[in-house]
């Protein structure tokens, strides 16, 4: 994990505003997986083990807030960070994120710039 | 004397002759009239952001009530499902009501139940409580168990307990849309005369469901299932979409409805022991709370929300049936008050006069129209070319109308995304007027009997339960 | 029946049979209209994404960006750029609005406003919100007298965003004429504005004389925490014989949490409507003053039920004294109703604060 290629997983329900993160991202040098929801995403990130999880709270299928607590709850990626990233500007959602172990929480509407800053000083802990 | 039976027979026929001439204008003017609520509806909603309702802090709490009884096969993942919807507030109250299996055991064991005092917010008469818990893991969960009492005395028990704006009553099998509840709660942020709101429910037999939710919308194998499809798409793309541009809409229905808690308690909740209590709250509803505020409005969501598991045999669907039918008809009578009543407007002149002819003695009439017909074509009082004119003009009649709810789905929210579906559509569409509309007349038909003529009884309808 | 009858069923069952074909042919045809569209929308999307993000992080002009797409796109354009307008922020919400303030498509919506059908319409003033000029502002203002409810909404929608806050007497004056819009929906509409309404909707509480519109200004009082209009909330509160607005103008104090509102809870503390001592109770729990104390203590004793809840629950941790009480009622083994309603509040507060 050593290189400056970081590779981040991207799990979030809107299209668009997947590509264009991961345009970003891209451009900075990062690889970027993108995931439409929660489903699947566990099994990737124990084989590849990214250096950063980015994911949106509300998703068909699997939530982000269950499959944040998903991946606390394993050992093998649960030391990876998680960046939720949401519409919900409840303080109760915010909370309930950063107990079950989010390193980090962006609300909608949000700047692409401040979220790779948000990014950078996550990786740099 | 044979000549006096014969002008009758005859008469009668005319009269037959008539009655389909009328409920087919009838449903040619509903088409229209749905088309226009439909449009209307599509163009409210292309510029709203349903998500703003987030920031604003005047949303509407919601309870979500599941009433369960023998629940134990699929009471686990429903719930969970129902924990993932998009809201800002809501709760979620399970209503055990004396289940025989094990459904409170595996709520109470897979929610880390914790038993608190029963503490009613409202007394709405209705069967003891047992208990009451609230759950570690899950703070917006309450599971309420309570002597057996049937659905309706299960909902009032939410009632009383629940201190939400808003009481959403959905049955523990049915599958809910994720944004069902923003778009339930939006026509009461809009409009405080708003009392109650229901949604369309579609067939969830044969689409792909992944934990609580549709991941695949398809079709499903059963033949019996797939007219259920048609029929489902016909009667909430026509009927309330075309009552309600004329504020009539009587029939919520029971798998998925939304009301103003406050409303509910003004006339005491669900009707115990009632054939029907969904339909029969909407027309109390209507009959008690318009004469208080005349502009008190129940609406109509024509987006699909729910998703909901149709009888795949024959014995069950006539049981579902004969329930609807008997249901239909006590409700209509017990507020028979509605009647060409002018106070309530185009309900009372119009859309109640056309559940009493239609709705309620339409399976007759139709019934006994087929006897008649087949007796005079026995004894040669019409010529056999005649018949199968008529006939094939009532069946291909059928499939126009059937062919239009699809043409509306199509124009609206196109669900059905291959197309060899909708080809499947189409030929449903068609088939379905060979002998499933009879047989749907003959159940209601039954049902008429037995209401008027024997069994009230509730029949139970066999759940099968979702797998995840 | 005489082969009369014959002919005419025959001619509905062959002019059935048409309509039968015609809408067969119809839904074919209208599936393949929605496949050709989403089939565009993705090619546009496939071919122009890249520009747009490009643009987005560059010093593009914006110009340059849209006279390269051509017209017929447009709708491409708009339901793609909704998206990131909505969900977009900061720097790269600036770049995208300049997309449709330093070009072209300005003038396009300006015209689209005056067309005639009523989706152009609405289209046009939802996009013209990311157009910051005093002209865009008088432009909306003239569709507010438009007698559609959609476009009235979305237009106030867009005054909202450009933060035209001094129309907003305009737009209650208005909205009051129209009667297709309640209490309620005139609320949720101009939510939609930030705080700096409220010092003018502050001064219309002195001539306001409608109840529905005094309890909707009220609301957006209470929903901006706006302080300075205690001392009118307080005159209204006294005056007012209407049941709502005293409950609203009650929650408005106790968001407001100012000491100068304590006697007149005292007095709605002992109001004849059980609802109004409610909402009295719960105001004095957030504004969390001990002067009230005893009052509260004593409602615990209300022969309403909703009262004895609302109090028991401003007692969990308001003071030693109260949470003694409290306790005290928990304790009592007994069947009594203020102990089972102590047992339960305390329960549920302890097991939802408890992780």
């Amino acid at each position: 994990m050593a290189t400056n290629k970081k590779n981040i997983v991207v799990i979030e329900d809107d299209e668009g505003i997947t590509r264009l993160i991961k345009f970003k991202l891209e451009k900075e040098g990062y690889e970027v997986k993108s995931f439409l929801n929660g489903e699947k995403v566990i099994e990737y990130l124990v084989r590849s083990r990214p250096a950063l999880i980015i994911s949106d709270v509300m998703m068909p299928v699997i939530d982000g807030l269950t499959l944040l607590k998903e991946i606390k709850a394993d050992s093998r990626i649960s030391d990876i960070p998680v960046i939720m990233l949401s519409t919900h500007s409840h303080e109760s959602t915010v909370l309930e994120c950063l107990r079950a172990g989010a390193t980090d929480y962006v609300t909608k509407p949000f700047s692409t710039t401040e979220l790779l800053l948000r990014i950078e000083k996550t990786l740099l802990k | 004397m044979t000549n006096v039976l014969r002008n009758i027979v005859q008469y009668f026929n005319y009269f037959i002759l008539l009655y389909f001439l009328a409920i087919g204008s009838i449903y040619i003017l509903l088409s229209f009239l749905s088309f226009y609520n439909l449009k209307r509806y599509l163009n409210n909603q292309a510029f709203k952001d349903l998500k703003e309702v987030f920031k604003l802090k005047k949303y509407k709490s919601i309870s979500l009530i599941v009433p369960a009884y023998n629940e134990e096969a699929g009471i686990y993942n429903s719930i969970l499902a129902l924990l993932q919807l998009e809201y800002p507030e809501y709760k979620i109250i399970v209503v055990n009501d004396g289940s025989k299996d094990q459904t409170l055991n595996i709520l109470k064991e897979k929610f880390n139940a914790v038993k608190v005092p029963y503490l009613p917010f409202d007394n709405i008469s209705a069967e003891k409580v047992n208990a009451v818990y609230i759950c570690k893991n899950f703070k917006n969960l309450v599971i309420v168990d309570k002597k057996n009492g049937g659905k309706a005395d299960a909902i009032n028990v939410g009632i009383n307990i629940s201190d939400s704006d808003l009481i959403i009553v959905v049955d523990a099998d049915s599958i809910i849309e994720r944004d069902s509840l923003l778009k339930m709660s939006y026509p009461f942020v809009e409009n405080e005369n708003v009392i109650a709101v229901g949604g369309t429910v579609r067939i969830a037999n044969g689409c792909k469901i992944n934990k609580g939710y549709v991941a695949n919308v398809d079709l499903p194998k059963s033949w019996l299932a797939k007219f259920q499809v048609v029929e489902y798409i016909r009667a909430f793309m026509f009927g309330r979409n075309g009552f309600q541009i004329m504020d009539g809409i009587l029939i919520v229905s029971g798998a998925f409805s939304c009301f103003k808690r406050s409303e509910l308690i003004k006339v005491n909740g669900f009707l115990k022991d009632c054939i029907g209590e969904d339909m029969e709250i909407i027309v109390r509803m209507h009959r008690i709370l318009r004469k208080e505020n005349p502009h008190a409005l129940i609406s109509f969501i024509p987006d699909p929300v729910c998703w909901t598991e149709a009888p795949e045999n024959t014995k069950i669907l006539g049981l579902q049936r004969k329930r609807w039918q008997k249901g239909t008809i006590a409700s209509l009578l017990l507020h028979k008050q509605l009647f060409f009543n002018p106070r309530y407007r185009l309900l009372g002149m119009v859309v109640f006069p056309y559940f009493i002819f239609f709705e309620m003695f339409g399976p007759i009439i139709e019934a006994v129209g087929y006897i008649i017909f087949f007796i005079s074509l026995f004894f040669g009082m019409v010529s056999l070319n005649f018949a199968l004119v008529l006939f094939s003009a009532a069946i291909l009649y059928g499939v126009v109308l059937s062919l239009l709810s699809v043409i509306l789905e199509e124009l609206t929210f196109r669900r059905y995304e291959r197309v060899s579906q909708l080809i499947e559509l189409f030929i449903i569409a068609i088939f379905e007027n060979f002998g499933y509309r009879q047989l749907t007349t003959w159940y209601r038909f039954m049902g008429s009997l037995e209401y008027f003529w024997g069994d009230r009884k509730w029949g139970h309808m066999e759940k099968k339960g979702f797998s995840s | 029946m005489s082969t009369g009858y014959n002919f005419y069923i025959l001619i509905a069952l062959f002019t059935l049979l048409l309509f039968a074909y015609f809408f067969m042919a119809c839904i074919f045809l209208l599936r393949l209209a929605s496949f050709l569209k989403t089939r565009r929308q993705e090619k546009f999307i496939s071919k122009w994404q890249d520009h747009i993000f490009n643009y987005l992080y560059s010093t593009e002009d914006p110009q340059n960006l849209i006279s390269r797409i051509p017209k017929s796109k447009y709708k491409y354009l708009f339901s793609y750029l909704r998206t990131f307008l909505f969900n977009l922020k900061g720097e790269d919400l600036n770049r995208l609005k300049q997309l449709i303030t330093e070009t072209s498509l300005r003038e396009y919506f300006f015209n689209k406003l005056d067309k005639l059908s009523i989706k152009n319409k609405v289209e046009a003033s939802y996009f013209l919100r990311y157009i910051n000029t005093e002209e865009t502002v008088n432009l909306l203002v003239k569709k507010l007298h438009s007698s559609n409810k959609l476009i009235f909404r979305t237009t106030v929608e867009s005054l909202a965003y450009l933060n035209a806050y001094e129309k907003i007497n305009l737009i209650i004056d208005i909205a009051k004429k129209r009667k297709n819009l309640t209490s309620d929906s005139i609320l949720s509409i101009i939510l939609r504005f930030d705080k700096s309404i409220c010092p003018i909707l502050t001064e219309r509480l002195d001539t306001e004389k409608s109840a529905h519109i005094l309890l909707v200004i009220i609301t957006v009082l209470w929903h901006f925490k706006y302080a300075e209009a205690l001392k009118k909330v307080l005159s209204i509160l006294f005056f007012s014989g209407d049941k709502y607005l005293i409950i609203e103008s009650l929650r408005y104090l106790g968001e407001v949490e100012n000491l100068d509102s304590v006697n007149a809870l005292r007095f709605f503390l002992g109001h004849s409507k059980p609802e109004i001592r409610v909402a009295a109770i719960e105001a004095v729990g957030k504004i969390g003053d001990t002067s009230l104390e005893d009052y509260i203590i004593s409602k615990m004793l209300d022969p309403e039920l909703e009262v004895k809840i609302a109090a028991a629950k401003a007692m969990y941790k308001c003071s030693n004294k109260s949470e003694y009480r409290l306790l005290g009622y928990a304790k009592n083994p007994s069947n009594q109703i203020e102990s089972i309603i102590a047992r339960r509040i305390i329960m549920e507060k302890r097991i939802l604060e408890n992780d």
